[in-house]
């Protein structure tokens, strides 16, 4: 019997291996926020790199020109919700 | 301090502090939205009209063409993806033309018009208006390449200033705009409205990508739609698909295609069809809807022989909708 599962595990254990692999990967992606980057991605506004938004605007590689056609959004609402 | 909502276009996007619209340029910053990349171009060319493409709008002419990064459409074909798909922080080159810098080196490389084009200039629209105005003032005129997915009261102020538009109707189905663009079709549509109540001058184009928005029966719609909208005499443009970005399982638009699509606009009444990104040297000229007199020769880009005379037929007289002089 115990010939016969080691037999087994030599053959399928890579695998399942494979597969807890994927598994941890996955649920690190979740934990750290992934999904909720790809929902902001699609819900009106994106997380960027602020630092070197700035940076670049010290620099004067780009402005800070202040834009045309927005409001400031009522408090009570949610962020990155429309 | 907080979030703000840009109103610039439909996607109407909530923005927390610190963070972009979707278009990636337009940034909450302390509680104000910035158009970061104002003044800071990263495309200039000298491109033909031809190429725009405007057919009626000054044959012939060069056209001074800025772009910045970013753009509020994700489309999965996109040509021009490493510039409208990133944000201005994220580009190696960003020149340094304010307005008058922009109109001046229009005017010393002889150009008469400025494109605001590549990207979608929508979201840039706050440096198109003052470059354009300047540009006005200065005898130039203003012709702008878009997807049309803007908000009617920022497209009213933009028509003060803009002599011509280019839309790209990328389809006439809101599953397409949805699934490859990140967008809907009614805006655009309402837009393109917008357009001709404000007396731009306005010519549309359609990429025909195979499988996905090549059904005749959709092109026809399409057609119906343009000739009753905007009038049968609005130029419409089919141009061929290339693989690009995120859409390379796809092979080039068959010309077959193109030349379909080409006759079903032609039977709907519409009487300045075109095909583009394809040589074809008939599709490309512009004839006389009266008497088939050919009026403006095309090879490519290269406007062969222009036989109009005060924008009308040599031949029958017949005006020709455009803007010639």
């Amino acid at each position: 019997m115990t010939a016969l599962v080691l037999r087994h595990w030599r053959r399928d254990g890579p695998l399942a291996l494979l597969l807890a692999a994927t598994l941890v990967a996955v649920g690190g992606f979740v934990s750290r926020g992934g999904l909720r980057d790809l929902a902001e991605a699609t819900q009106g506004w994106r997380r960027i790199d602020t630092a070197a938004v700035l940076q670049r605007i010290s620099s004067g590689d780009l402005q800070d020109h202040e834009a045309l056609w927005y409001h400031v959004a009522p408090q009570a609402a949610g962020v990155g919700r429309r | 301090m907080g979030e703000v909502v840009c109103e610039l276009c439909p996607k109407a996007c909530r923005i927390p502090e610190g963070g972009s619209g979707d278009c990636r340029v337009r940034v909450n910053l302390d509680g104000r939205l910035r158009a970061t990349t104002y003044g800071r171009p990263s495309a200039i060319h000298i491109d033909p009209m031809e190429k725009k493409p405007l057919f009626h709008f000054h044959p012939g002419t060069p056209v001074f063409s800025i772009a910045t990064a970013g753009c509020n459409l994700h489309c999965k074909n996109c040509q021009n993806w490493q510039l409208s798909q990133r944000g201005g922080e994220e580009m190696e080159v960003l020149f340094r033309a304010y307005p008058q810098e922009v109109v001046d080196r229009a005017r010393e490389e002889g150009c008469t018009s400025v494109a605001y084009t590549y990207s979608d200039p929508i979201i840039f629209s706050e440096y198109v208006y003052d470059t354009a105005e300047l540009a006005h003032a200065q005898g130039l005129s203003n012709v702008f390449i878009t997807a049309g997915y803007i908000n009617r009261d920022p497209l009213r102020k933009l028509c003060r200033v803009l002599d011509a538009f280019n839309t790209d109707l990328k389809a006439f189905d809101d599953g397409f705009y949805r699934d490859v663009c990140s967008a809907k079709l009614k805006p655009v549509l309402d837009g393109l409205v917008t357009c001709r109540e404000e007396g731009a001058w306005l010519e549309v184009t359609n990429l025909v990508i195979p499988t996905l928005n090549d059904d005749m029966a959709m092109i026809r719609r399409m057609s119906k739609w343009i000739r009753d909208e905007l009038g049968a005499g609005t130029p419409l443009h089919f141009s061929r698909f290339q693989p690009m970005y995120r859409m390379r399982n796809l092979p080039p638009t068959p010309a077959e295609s193109l030349t379909k699509a080409w006759q079903e606009a032609r039977d709907v009444g519409l009487e300045y069809v075109y095909i583009g990104n394809l040589y074809d040297r008939k599709a490309g000229s512009t004839y006389c809807p009266k008497d088939g007199t050919l009026l403006i020769e095309r090879m490519g880009f290269r406007v062969i022989a222009n036989n109009l005379v005060n924008g009308a037929c040599p031949t029958c007289g017949q005006t020709i909708p455009g803007v010639w002089t």
